[in-house]
């Protein structure tokens, strides 16, 4: 990070962007060895943990929705203000924000440590944390609106998407800080924050970078970017809400959602067809000489991959309702679940939050190989990991949801799978301990440029 | 929704069930999905079952956790209302997976 390129960072609100990208990739990086955990306690019998393997999950999932939304929070300030060319309505507002939602985050962290939760999956926090999560989500909302009304005349479609983005996150949130007695309901309002949160929300905020990034590096003008952005945000939220459908095959709601569910979701595919044909043609017209592009485009295209396989194809594939109708509950969902959060979503904000980090400098060839290697470690790990419950799944539906054998006989059939998923889990934990230690270390080297 | 079965779901959310067990297909996959446990379990199985928590296969030592009396028939209770709510024929059952076939 020696050769730097840009002496400081041009906005109060991109130097406050940095401690929401670093604390996200810290997180990350805590993320998988909570995870390498509970799946070793899976494969060695009465494995000793101060925590238990049922809080230990939790606090993988609670990890699994925070570090994209804190490192979200920092890359949305970072490119509405590249964006817009101007200063946010707050920065001040912006650091308050942080503290915020660092407060409640780690204090869902710390309660399920604890013992002490709500028992509601990916949600398992108490909910007057999350109720404080909306807090830090309302005042971006309002910082974020205030910023494009302060010049009405110049607000980009990116900037726009990623406030809507801003504002949706809040609103599917909130009410899930209610405790709902019914059951059916309690489910459907789950996945707002489980579906809708990656599916639309994110899918809104992430534009911004991704506009910025191909404009920058000279992938797609402007012209071609806006238009792919207008159709990925009206299908994002089209097929993200009627998307949602296929969730709720089994928990009691009418059968037209069979329909919907499976029909609608075929729509969330054609925005990332767009972006990979984009790509494509820019990658073919234009060789990309930054080394810090370069590193950036490894982790963007990661996350083109998966949101290609993982979450739009196989997705696709499991909400076809006969097909759910068998491997639902199994752990083909697991392998499913893992390829699309973190190989969609989680992907594209480390690019991000790598991006922001190391604005003002260039790898050496030393340190960009380093980079490389641990993306590349972390994808084989997560192959791996991902095609070890794909193939639990396979086995499992196939023994109990077939052949009817009882689902421990089948369970304890699954152990070889599982421990190629610590295997698989071991690797990944490797990947991202290096990436993160290499984007720490650009944290470091950029920290004076501010 | 009866009183019991409302004091039963909170039982169900207290002691993260959702982390090992799945209701509807969604949990964890670690253990046997209790959507309709009602429809092949009694209720006095499974308030036995809570009650004195049996070592946990493949474990030799680890015991599921235990409830007191209450709080067990209150869960047992949420689990019965469960199994009332329609699920479109989901789980397959043996009889189903034959006719699919």
């Amino acid at each position: 990070m020696n050769q730097s390129i840009a002496s400081k960072q041009k906005f109060l609100a991109q130097v406050i962007s940095r401690r929401y990208c670093l604390s996200a990739v810290c997180l990350f990086a805590l993320q998988s060895v909570v995870a390498l955990m509970g799946a070793l306690d899976l494969v060695i019998s009465d494995l000793p943990s101060p925590i238990p393997f049922e809080y230990g999950r939790a606090i993988h999932l609670a990890l699994a929705d925070f570090w994209p939304l804190i490192g979200t929070m920092g890359m949305v300030y970072f490119f509405i203000t590249a964006e817009l060319n101007r200063e946010i309505h707050s920065p001040r507002l912006a650091r308050w924000q942080y503290w915020v939602v660092m407060l409640f985050t780690l204090s869902i962290f710390g309660t399920l440590a604890l013992r002490l939760g709500n028992g509601r999956e990916f949600l398992e926090g108490k909910p007057i944390f999350y109720l404080g999560i909306c807090l830090a989500l309302t005042l971006a909302s309002y910082n974020l609106i205030r910023t494009l009304l302060t010049d009405r005349q110049n607000i980009t479609p990116a900037a726009a998407t990623m406030t809507v983005g801003m504002i949706f996150l809040l609103l599917l949130l909130l009410p899930n800080t209610i405790t709902f007695s019914n059951p059916i309901v309690d489910e459907a309002t789950k996945f707002w924050v489980v579906h809708l949160w990656e599916e639309m929300a994110f899918e809104l905020t992430s534009v911004g970078f991704i506009a910025t990034f191909f404009i920058v590096s000279g992938l797609a003008n402007r012209t071609q970017i806006e238009k792919w952005l207008y159709l990925e945000a009206a299908l994002a939220i089209v097929g993200g809400l009627y998307g949602t459908g296929h969730h709720y095959y089994w928990i009691g709601f009418p059968a037209v959602w069979l329909v919907l569910g499976s029909l609608v979701s075929l729509v969330e595919v054609i925005p990332v067809g767009m972006l990979v044909h984009m790509t494509y043609k820019g990658l073919k017209s234009k060789k990309i000489r930054s080394r810090r592009e370069k590193l950036t485009l490894w982790l963007l295209l990661s996350s083109v991959f998966y949101h290609i396989t993982g979450a739009s194809l196989l997705g696709l594939f499991i909400t076809i309702p006969w097909v759910n109708l068998y491997m639902h509950g199994t752990y083909f969902t697991s392998g499913h679940a893992h390829l699309a959060l973190f190989g969609s979503l989680g992907f594209v904000v480390l690019a991000g939050c790598y991006y922001v980090l190391s604005q003002g400098s260039e790898p050496t060839l030393k340190e960009y190989k380093g980079g490389v290697l641990a993306v590349i470690i972390l994808n084989i790990g997560l192959i791996i990991m991902s095609s070890a419950l794909l193939a639990a799944g396979l086995k499992e539906t196939y023994l109990w949801r077939v052949l009817g054998m009882d689902f421990m006989d089948v369970h304890l059939l699954l152990n070889p799978y599982l421990i190629v998923r610590v295997l698989g889990g071991t690797m990944f934990a490797l990947g991202d301990l290096l990436l993160s230690w290499y984007i720490f270390k650009v944290w470091r080297a950029t920290k004076s440029h501010k | 929704m009866p009183e019991q079965a409302v004091a039963g779901k909170l039982i169900w959310q207290k002691n993260n069930c959702v982390s090992c067990h799945t209701l509807f297909g969604h949990g964890g996959y670690e253990a046997d999905d209790l959507t309709h446990i009602t429809a092949t379990e009694t209720s006095e199985y499974l308030i036995n079952y809570l009650v004195q928590a049996p070592v946990m296969r493949p474990h030799k030592y680890a015991r599921h956790p235990a409830l007191d009396e209450i709080d067990a028939e209150n869960l047992v209770n949420y689990l019965e209302f469960v199994h009332t709510i329609p699920t479109l024929g989901w789980p397959p059952q043996q009889e189903q997976v034959e006719d699919d076939s």
